[in-house]
C-alpha cells in the first residue's frame, strides 16, 4: 500500500507542476481575456416568467 | 526601372538577408513573386488606361475651414486610378499621391505626413453613427505594453527590451445591436442524492433586452481578435464628427450589419444561456432545447480606437494591441522553453518531497477500512489527471493567444497603411 501511495503522490506532484506551470506561463505570456466585464444587459436584466428546477419532460 | 512599394510608392530595395524586396519607407517586405505578379496586374491596369476604359481624375485643395484636420473635400478623394489594389488620391497639403485600401476611411500622406480624411468614405450611408476617441494616447499604449512586457516571467529578454517596430491608432470598425431575446430553455444538470448522481431538467423562459451589443463590421481583423479587445462602452461614445478621425488610421466596414446580424444573435444567445445557468442548481449543465425569439431594436455604426502595436522576434511580428478606451492590451508574446521546463521541474521536485509521503501515510491509516482506499485512489487519480488537462489547457490558450499574435491577417491589418 505504501508503495502505491508513493506513486499517487507523485502523480499528484506532476498535475500539480503541470497545472502551476501553465497558469504561470499564463499570467506571464498572454495578455487580455476573451470576454469583457461589461453588462449588455439592460435595465431589469432578465424576466423570467418560467423558473422551474424539476421540470417533468 | 525602379521597383515602386505597393503601399506607398516609396523605392523597394533588395534585402541580401532575407532575400526579399524591403521597402525603406514603410517597412514593407515582398517576396520576388508578389512583386512579379503584382507589376503583372499594374501593366494590365495600365494597358486598360491607355484604351480610355479608366479616366484618372485628380483635383487638389487644401482645407483651409478646420487646418487641423487638413482632410480632403469629396471631389478631391474622387479616386483617381487603381492598381496594385490600392487606391490613389492627392495629398491635400502637398499634392502627393496618397495610397489607401479599398477600406480606408482617414490616413496620412507619406510624404508631408499630414493626417488626410477620405470624405466620400465616411459621408452618407458609410458615416459613422457614433465614435469612441480615443482616450489612452499612444505613450500610454506603449507604456502599458513596456510595463506588462517586463513583469512577463517567460518572456525573452530581448523582447523585454521592447524594440517597437511600429505603433498604429486605427479606429475599428463596429456594428452595435439593441435588441429584445426571448428564449425557452430545457437545461439538464446532476444533483448528488446519496451516493448516487441523479439526473434533472430544469426550465427556464424568459426575455431580456440588450444594449449596444458589439460585433466587429472589419473582414480584415479576425473576430477572436476584437472580441478579446472587449469591452467598448458605447455608452460614453460621442456622435459621429470627422475631425476624431484626424491623425489615426480608420477604416469603414466592409461586412454589412446584414451580414453579421447572426454572429450578433449567436452573442445574445450566449449572454442569456450563460446568465441563466447560474441560476440552475447542481453541475454538468446543459442546454437540451430552447426556443429563442429575437427582436432587433436597433443598431449602430460605430468607430472603435485600437493601438496595434507590432514588435518583431526572431524575423516574426508580433502585433498586439491596445483598446484605445480602457487601456486593455490584448495578445501573446513567445516564451522561453527552459525557463518554463525548469520551473516545472522544481515545482515538481518541491512537490515530490512531501507529498507521496503524504498520501503513503493516509493509505496505511485507511487500510483497515474495507473501501476507503479504494475510494480515495479513485478520487486522487480522476482528481489528477482533470489538473492535469487543466495546466494543459493553459498551455494551449497561450499558444492559441501567441498564435494570434504573429498571424499575417493581424500584421497586415496594421502594416498596409501609409507610413508617416
Amino acid at each position: 500500500m505504501s508503495g502505491l501511495g508513493f506513486i499517487l503522490g507523485l502523480l499528484i506532484a506532476v498535475s500539480l507542476s503541470v497545472f502551476i506551470t501553465g497558469l504561470l506561463l499564463k499570467k506571464s505570456n498572454d495578455f487580455g481575456d476573451s470576454t469583457g466585464s461589461y453588462n449588455h444587459f439592460a435595465e431589469g436584466s432578465i424576466r423570467y416568467y418560467v423558473k422551474e428546477n424539476n421540470y417533468h419532460r | 526601372m525602379t521597383y515602386k512599394c505597393p503601399n506607398c510608392y516609396g523605392a523597394l530595395k533588395y534585402n541580401a538577408a532575407l532575400d526579399k524586396m524591403e521597402c525603406e519607407y514603410c517597412g514593407s517586405i515582398f517576396t520576388m513573386d508578389e512583386i512579379n505578379q503584382l507589376y503583372a496586374h499594374m501593366e494590365e491596369k495600365t494597358s486598360q488606361y491607355t484604351d480610355g476604359q479608366v479616366k484618372a481624375q485628380s483635383q487638389v485643395n487644401r482645407e483651409n475651414q478646420n487646418p487641423d484636420l487638413n482632410a480632403a473635400n469629396k471631389n478631391q478623394d474622387t479616386i483617381e486610378k487603381e492598381k496594385l489594389n490600392v487606391n490613389i488620391y492627392r495629398c491635400s497639403s502637398c499634392g502627393a499621391e496618397l495610397a489607401v485600401n479599398g477600406v480606408e476611411s482617414s490616413s496620412f500622406c507619406a510624404y508631408c505626413g499630414q493626417p488626410t480624411v477620405i470624405f466620400s468614405r465616411v459621408e452618407g450611408m458609410d458615416k459613422p453613427d457614433v465614435v469612441i476617441p480615443f482616450s489612452v494616447t499612444k505613450e500610454q499604449a506603449i507604456g502599458i505594453m513596456q510595463q506588462r512586457v517586463r513583469k512577463g516571467l517567460y518572456i525573452p529578454a530581448k523582447l523585454k527590451k521592447i524594440d517597437i517596430e511600429r505603433v498604429r491608432g486605427i479606429y475599428v470598425p463596429f456594428w452595435t445591436y439593441d435588441m429584445r431575446y426571448e428564449d425557452d430553455l430545457i437545461i439538464r444538470y446532476k444533483v448528488k442524492s446519496g451516493k448516487t448522481t441523479v439526473t434533472k431538467y430544469a426550465r427556464r423562459a424568459g426575455e431580456t433586452t440588450f444594449r449596444d451589443l458589439t460585433y466587429d463590421a472589419s473582414r480584415m481583423l479576425n473576430d477572436d481578435s476584437s472580441q478579446k479587445l472587449e469591452p467598448f462602452y458605447v455608452k460614453n461614445s460621442v456622435p459621429f464628427d470627422a475631425k476624431y478621425l484626424s491623425g489615426f488610421y480608420a477604416d469603414r466596414y466592409d461586412m454589412a450589419m446584414n451580414v453579421i446580424r447572426g454572429n450578433a444573435i449567436q452573442k445574445a444567445c450566449d449572454l442569456f444561456v450563460g446568465e441563466v445557468m447560474k441560476t440552475v442548481p447542481g453541475s454538468g449543465h446543459q442546454v437540451v432545447s430552447s426556443d429563442p425569439k429575437v427582436d432587433l431594436l436597433g443598431n449602430k455604426y460605430l468607430l472603435a480606437p485600437v493601438w496595434f502595436m507590432t514588435v518583431r522576434y526572431e524575423n516574426i511580428p508580433y502585433t498586439l494591441m491596445v483598446n484605445g478606451q480602457t487601456g486593455k492590451l490584448v495578445g501573446g508574446l513567445p516564451y522561453v522553453m527552459w525557463k518554463v521546463v525548469v520551473t516545472m521541474i522544481v515545482l515538481f521536485g518541491v512537490f515530490a518531497t512531501f507529498i507521496p509521503f503524504i498520501v503513503s501515510g493516509i493509505l496505511g491509516a485507511l487500510s483497515d477500512s474495507d473501501d476507503a482506499p479504494g475510494k480515495l485512489i479513485g478520487v486522487i487519480i480522476v482528481g489528477a489527471i482533470f489538473i492535469i488537462i487543466a495546466g494543459i489547457n493553459y498551455f494551449s490558450k497561450v499558444k492559441k493567444s501567441i498564435d494570434l499574435t504573429k498571424e499575417q491577417a493581424i500584421n497586415r491589418f496594421s502594416k498596409e497603411r501609409q507610413d508617416v
